[in-house]
């Protein structure tokens, strides 16, 4: 049974009357989660809330539509994952320096870590540092290698869950995180040694 | 003798916490003999790890705010036709589930749309297929051994012959005198 499904339901029901209640719940329930794929996959806060925004949106017109043929949560990360990559493909996003750009590319206003909102409990300057370059790295790999790292690392959801948000196989989920691995494991190793073996 | 390339993807399913129970042994058994491995699986746990600690991020204010605006949008601007109609059937009929895959598939993008209706002409053209196959074998049935379709031998008649002839004629193709020959 899924865990959203009445307050979906109440929603659908509710939705072609004008009244929004239901779904201003399903918004709070959902925003960080939302946001939080969609600033990991993009890279930066301004086109984060452009994709949360539009997921949000296609939410709000299509839920009347939604028949809980899968998890109403694995739904709603698709919409978000595609919005988010989607915006980075059309170009509208904002580009990241590349990574052998050193330490100049590193300012914090490039990926906004430095947002006071973001930084959070990482406030020591080293782990603010693997932070960036983490997500730098992320950023570096192509969209759907990115969506299925930020799924499965960020979010924490099962390879299962992964394969219903990506309608894809679980072979595929697995195959696609091992070469998403490989190609962190080029730009990441020196990061890592750097911060763990020294 | 197990090559590391093997088993490196399962390795990584490992330190992500989503290995195959049945490789299991297999693989703690490569990794004690195997110290390039063992690395690997050392460096993959890290790398996960250092991925894991990546802060949650919180929605700002500032998507409420948008948030709320499209909402605002939505209900100011008026439904069209199609979707007062499909929601008006999918609220009369919540229980029935063919209204509501109609109107799934009628606000389904161009692309999805595309390919059910290729695999609906592919069932259709082999349901018709089939159909008529069948139709073919219950006539033959009913009619015994006889076919009920036979070849007609049709002679043309005098008068086709000759608007023939003269056309023939007209064109210069034909030699005066061939109609008495014939």
């Amino acid at each position: 049974m899924d865990p959203d499904r009445e307050l979906v339901e109440r929603c659908q029901r509710a939705l072609p009357r004008k009244n929004l209640a239901a779904f201003g719940e399903l918004y709070e329930a959902y925003k960080n989660r939302v946001y939080n794929v969609t600033y990991r996959i993009t890279g930066n806060a301004t086109d984060a809330l452009d994709a949360a925004q539009e997921t949000f949106g296609i939410l709000l017109r299509r839920i009347r539509t939604f028949r809980f043929r899968s998890k109403f949560s694995s739904w709603v990360y698709r919409i978000a994952v595609n919005a988010a990559i989607d915006l980075k493909r059309r170009g509208i996003g904002r580009r990241f320096p590349p990574l052998e750009g050193g330490s100049e590319g590193l300012h914090a206003d490039s990926i906004d870590i430095a947002d006071e909102r973001i930084r959070g409990p990482v406030r020591e300057a080293g782990a603010r540092e693997l932070e960036e370059e983490v997500q730098r790295a992320v950023s570096a790999l192509s969209p759907k290698l990115r969506g299925i790292i930020v799924l499965r690392h960020v979010e924490g959801l099962s390879y299962e869950d992964i394969s219903e948000v990506l309608r894809c196989s679980i072979g595929t989920v697995k195959s696609r995180l091992a070469r998403a691995h490989a190609a962190l494991e080029t730009t990441l190793s020196k990061v890592l040694d750097r911060h763990f073996l020294d | 003798v197990t090559r590391c390339s093997e088993l490196e993807p399962e390795i990584l399913f490992r330190a992500d916490g989503e290995g195959d129970p049945s490789l299991d042994a297999a693989v703690s058994g490569h990794l004690r003999e195997c110290g390039e491995c063992r690395a690997y699986e050392a460096e993959a746990r890290a790398r996960i790890a250092s991925l894991r600690a990546l802060p949650r991020v919180s929605a700002p204010p500032a998507l409420d705010a948008r948030a709320r605006r499209e909402i605002e949008e939505l209900v100011a601007a008026p439904e069209t036709a199609r979707e007062r109609w499909v929601a008006r059937w999918l609220e009369k009929l919540p229980r029935l589930a063919a209204p509501a895959e109609l109107g799934r598939r009628v606000l389904e993008p161009p692309a999805v749309r595309r390919g059910r209706l290729i695999r609906f002409a592919a069932a259709a053209a082999s349901a018709a297929a089939v159909v008529l196959a069948g139709w073919f074998a219950l006539d033959f049935i009913r009619a015994g051994s006889e076919p009920t379709f036979r070849v007609v031998e049709s002679k043309p008649s005098d008068l086709r012959i000759q608007a023939s002839l003269s056309l023939a004629r007209s064109l210069g193709g034909v030699e005066p005198g061939a109609e008495e020959r014939r």
